[in-house]
């Protein structure tokens, strides 16, 4: 259930800001909700549910995207995965870490995207044009992270019924 | 509760690293699907339009709000200064009623020159679909877009879909109510095209580069004759666009000082980043309004 609700929040968000950046977006500059929530996810070291979260959002951005099944699952689950291994046992409970930390993870998922394509997919251009959005996506992304956070918290409230028995348990 | 699971898996290796092993499971998985899927092109199946067909109502819902928020502000809020603004157009009115008696002179010419050509009637004739566009790529390595047109429509796997501007792409995966539209920008799209003015031939390859410089010549001869500027055309041929239609125009030709090729860019006539609506070309239209052409020729 944990993180069913991770996954309808990602969804539901993705495509909010898809749909209103489609009509008022500035050149294929996009904040990429779905980064932010497995960035949260990340932070709350539940291996379990993180990996269940990219793996289902990476289908559905997938979808979306037109890229080949797999390839976005992969991608944004080395980017959850190395999110929570990077932070080790540290507890990211400030806004403002949490919204660089999404800035980040935005580059470095389009950067193992742009890798997994490279490697073994057809044609992959990292162009000068992928490149230029890069860096103001990730910060429009970090800017969203950044006002995000405490609905974050107040909806990771909603969920978590184990809270207590998570921050007992053995890990 | 905790305890009991832990019981039943043991406290051995794979009880131990469990989740690791899980999500190691979860990553290697996926990555297997994208080697064995990743040179083969395909349609949605099943469970790609379940997700499609539940994220429309979501997405119509955000753009409806939207643009009810715009039209509302269109049409009350910056209605200021309305009356200057009627005295502006009632002289605009006085004046484009002039030009428009000299504007008819020109579109009886231009009706007959259409009837010369006689394919864009036949293929206003065809099935032509209007689709809203509802939805970017996320990613900027894949160039595409999603429209709120899908199999129940009519639409089908290759269509050609088109804007006022010129073509845009051509449909690349199906749902129920919806399609995504792989863009001539993309780097797996490649277009047979011609010059209008010098009528050589060549193809275009989206280059999967910059927003508005987006395609690439290839194999395009030394001895070809392309200039800057130079109209771009699609030719017809593999009868997914129409022949004649707008691709773009010539940006920049470089010539090397050895090698069989010159190398070409084109900028397409479309601007990717505003498309709102556009039109696809159902079954059986590129190649009627191939034939109408031939016979007008005759």
């Amino acid at each position: 259930m944990y993180s069913l609700s991770w996954i309808v929040l990602g969804w539901l968000s993705y495509l909010s800001f898809n749909a209103f950046f489609t009509r008022f977006g500035f050149e294929y500059i996009i904040p990429d909700c779905m980064v932010i929530v497995i960035a949260f996810v990340a932070t709350r070291r539940n291996l379990l549910a993180l990996v269940y979260v990219t793996c289902c959002l990476g289908y559905i951005v997938g979808r979306q995207a037109l890229g080949p099944t797999g390839l976005h699952e992969t991608a944004l689950t080395l980017s959850g995965l190395s999110v929570y291994f990077a932070l080790g046992h540290l507890t990211v409970d400030n806004r403002f870490i949490f919204g660089l930390l999404s800035g980040v993870t935005v580059m470095g998922y389009h950067s193992f995207l742009f890798s997994l394509t490279w490697l073994f997919g057809a044609e992959a251009y990292f162009s000068s044009w992928a490149t230029a959005i890069l860096f103001p996506t990730g910060l429009l992304t970090a800017a969203i992270a950044l006002l995000a956070y405490p609905l974050l918290e107040w909806f990771e409230g909603l969920v978590s019924v184990d809270k207590q028995e998570v921050f007992l348990s053995w890990r | 509760m905790k305890h009991d699971r832990k019981a039943l898996l043991g406290t051995g290796l794979f009880g131990r690293y469990r989740d690791i092993f899980i999500a190691f499971l979860l990553l290697i998985l996926p990555f297997l699907f994208y080697l064995s899927n990743v040179k083969a092109q395909r349609d949605h199946h099943f469970f790609d339009r379940i997700v499609v067909w539940v994220s429309y109502p979501v997405q119509w819902g955000v753009l409806t709000g939207l643009d009810t928020v715009t039209s509302v502000w269109d049409n009350y809020v910056a209605l200021l200064n309305v009356n200057e603004d009627n005295q502006r157009l009632e002289r605009e009115n006085q004046e484009l009623r002039l030009e428009m008696v000299a504007m008819e002179e020109y579109k009886i010419e231009a009706e007959r020159l259409r009837k010369e050509l006689n394919m864009h009637e036949a293929l206003a004739e065809q099935g032509r679909l209007t689709a809203q566009v509802i939805g970017i790529s996320p990613s900027p390595l894949f160039r595409s877009i999603r429209i709120d047109a899908g199999t129940m429509d009519g639409v089908e796997l290759g269509q050609a879909v088109l804007s006022a501007q010129g073509l845009v792409g051509r449909v690349a995966a199906t749902s129920w109510k919806h399609s995504d539209v792989m863009l001539i920008i993309d780097a797996n799209s490649s277009i047979d095209v011609f010059i209008q003015r010098s009528r050589v031939r060549a193809r275009v390859r989206g280059a999967g580069k910059d927003d508005n410089v987006g395609l690439d010549f290839e194999y395009l001869t030394r001895t070809a004759d392309i200039e800057p500027g130079d109209t771009v055309l699609a030719s017809g041929l593999g009868g997914i666009f129409p022949k004649g239609f707008l691709l773009g125009r010539v940006l920049k030709v470089e010539s090397r000082a050895f090698g069989l090729h010159q190398q070409a860019v084109v900028e397409p006539a479309v601007d990717f980043s505003s498309l709102e609506v556009v039109s696809v070309l159902l079954s059986g239209a590129v190649e009627q309004g191939m034939r109408a052409s031939a016979a007008g020729e005759e």
